[in-house]
Parts: structure tokens; sequence; C-alpha cells
């Protein structure tokens, strides 16, 4: 059980990434995470709303994207989904197969709240 | 309104971050270093006391022991004639991370070092997250454990590059196939090396010793 530190690990991250977004108040973050991250999504998420109650992050509302393992065969080319994680080959049985997605712990996007709402006025206007 | 902003920044990157510091300076050092993961009971601290005995006169070994609670197995390096043994009491955590690991370096003599071996806590999946700056990863499974270890825990094979099958002189005494354990690592990883020891009876452990050896002398002719 780790995830009480990846959660605290994101949430640095998302500091840091509003802190370059000019402070603005984040309402949302979107997260992958690969099948072969080693990282359940349901403790992650319950880490990250413990850790955020009562702070600037309390509304922040936390989105995950499962991805899952996909690799290439080294011998004929092909691109296949791994869901079991037993990497052969569904075309030619091999066995050296590169992942290509799967391992993924990663801040994909941020939904930030707009205060100026002058642009959206514009726009009507 | 909310407006969304792509980011693509990694959850653990300060972890990362310190991991590529840690590689740049043993690097610099031509230090092999390599992180050993396992269930806790495999043998980890066992393999490094008959590694200790063999290898130390001859690869200037220093180890980073980690351990949930206690310095036991940092005493015991010690014991087995570990020149430099620095312990990480994580008190609870159930890893290592790079910044543990930067820590304990500082009290290491780089340059008289040529393997560094990190022994990770006993955990095969949370330790699979954290990059601690290695070149690789070693899993350690015991014959006890059963051979469908890795199908369960497919993160920690998949991310290391030598399997050390260890215990082998229970096999008279429990249902273990070797080929199946192999195979099932296989399937998980196809790079995977395969290494089966006693560290007992000394069974097959002259494989493991020539194994690090050869990365010895190959991080100092690539980096000469």
């Amino acid at each position: 059980m780790h995830e009480v530190a990846i959660a605290q690990s994101l949430i640095a991250v998302i500091e840091k990434e509003r802190a370059r977004l000019g402070h603005v108040p984040v309402v949302g973050v979107g997260l992958r995470i690969g099948d072969l991250s080693d990282v359940n999504p349901d403790s992650l998420l319950f880490g990250y709303q413990c850790l955020v109650a009562d702070t600037s992050l309390a509304g922040c509302k936390l989105s995950i994207e499962r991805v899952p393992a996909n690799g290439k065969c080294r011998q004929c080319d092909t691109n296949s989904r791994y869901d079991d994680f037993i990497f052969i080959c569904p075309n030619c049985g091999g066995s050296a197969i590169d992942l290509i997605s799967g391992q993924e712990l990663e801040i994909a996007w941020l939904n930030i709240e707009d205060n100026e709402d002058t642009s959206g006025e514009q726009e009507r206007g | 309104m909310a407006e969304k902003v792509e980011i693509g920044a990694k959850v653990l990157s300060e972890n990362e971050r310190r991991a590529a510091v840690i590689r740049a300076k043993l690097k610099e050092h031509r230090i092999v270093c390599l992180n050993l993961v396992s269930s806790p009971g495999a043998g980890k601290t066992t393999l490094l006391e008959h590694t200790l005995a063999r290898l130390n006169d001859e690869i200037r070994i220093a180890l980073v022991a980690g351990d949930v609670q206690t310095e036991n197995d940092a005493n015991r390096l010690i014991r087995a004639g570990g020149r430099q043994v620095q312990p990480i009491v994580t008190r609870g955590a159930c890893h290592l991370d790079a910044s543990m690991v930067e820590n304990a370096l500082t009290k290491i003599a780089l340059d008289r070092t040529d393997l560094l071996f990190i022994e990770n806590v006993g955990n095969l999946v949370c330790p699979s997250s954290y990059d601690l700056g290695e070149d690789a990863k070693v899993v350690i499974v015991s014959v006890t454990e059963g051979e469908d270890k890795p199908l369960k825990y497919p993160g920690m094979f998949r991310r290391s590059s030598l399997m050390i099958v260890s215990k082998i002189d229970l096999l008279p005494h429990c249902p273990c196939s070797i080929d199946m354990l192999r195979s099932n690592a296989l399937s998980i990883n196809g790079d995977l090396e395969v290494i089966s020891v006693s560290a007992l009876t000394g069974e097959g452990i002259d494989q493991w010793y020539g194994w690090l050896r050869s990365r010895v002398s190959n991080a100092r002719a690539t980096n000469s």
C-alpha cells in the first residue's frame, strides 16, 4: 500500500503546475494510470481525498483513466494489447515484446477555473 | 468557466529527478548498482552475506539495506564482512525511494566502491514504482513461494533484469517446478535472465558471482 505516498507526490505536482499557471484555482485533475504500474486507482483516490480535505484542493476532483498494456513484438512488429500481462505475441508466438504503454503514472490535464469572465462576456456580447 | 490544460507531468517526477542524479553520480564513479527486490524472507540478505564472503576481496562492495523496522539486515551484512553498509529504516513505509538512497549514499565512499547493492524492503508491489537510480533490478524468488509468483506480481517481474531462484536445496521437500517458474517469469518478461541458487549448499551460486563479475568489468570497460 504505497498509494498515500503517491497521492502526496501527486498533490506536490498539482501544486507545482498550479503555481506555474499563475496560482489559478484547480477544479479537476486527469490522471493516467497504466495497468502495469502497480498502483491501485481506488486506493490512490481514497488517499488523495483524505489528503486534500480542508486544503485549497478540497474541491479538486480526480479523474482516473486506465491505460492498458500494449506491446510491440520485436520479431514480427505486431502491436497487441496484453490484458493478462502474458507477453507472448498472438501473431508469431515470440516472447520479446517491447512495452508501448501500461506503466504510466502521470497527470494528463488540469481543469482550471477561469476567473476572468471578461473573455466569455466578450464572446457572448 | 473551467478550462482544460494539458500537462503530461509524471506523478513521481521528483523521485525520478533524484534517481537520475544518483544514476549520474554512480556512473561517474563507474559503480554498478543493483536494486534487490523480493517478498519478505526470500533470502536477499543471505545471498548478500555469501556474496560478501566470496567477492569482498576482489570487488569493492557497498550496501544499502532497507528494512521497515530494525537494523538487523545491515548488522548481518557487517558481520559478513561488509565494509560499507548503510541501513535505511523506513518505519512503516513499504518501499525505498530515491531520496532515502540519496541520503544513505552521502555516507558511502563512492571512490572506493565498484558495486552497490540496494536491498529493498521485502515487497513485490510498492518498490516497483520507485526508481532508485539502479542499473538493474534483481528479483529473488524462493522455491517455497510457488511457481506462479511472477504471474501474481507482473509489474515487478516486468521491470527486473535478473531473477534469482533461491533455496533450491529445498526442492526435494516442496512441489515446485523450476521449469514452470522460469516459463511463467519469461511469459511476463522475455528478456529476464534466470539463475537458480542455494546459498546454503553453494549450488548454482558461481553463476551469480559470474554475472556480477561481468557487470562490474563491463562498467569499468565502457566508462574508462
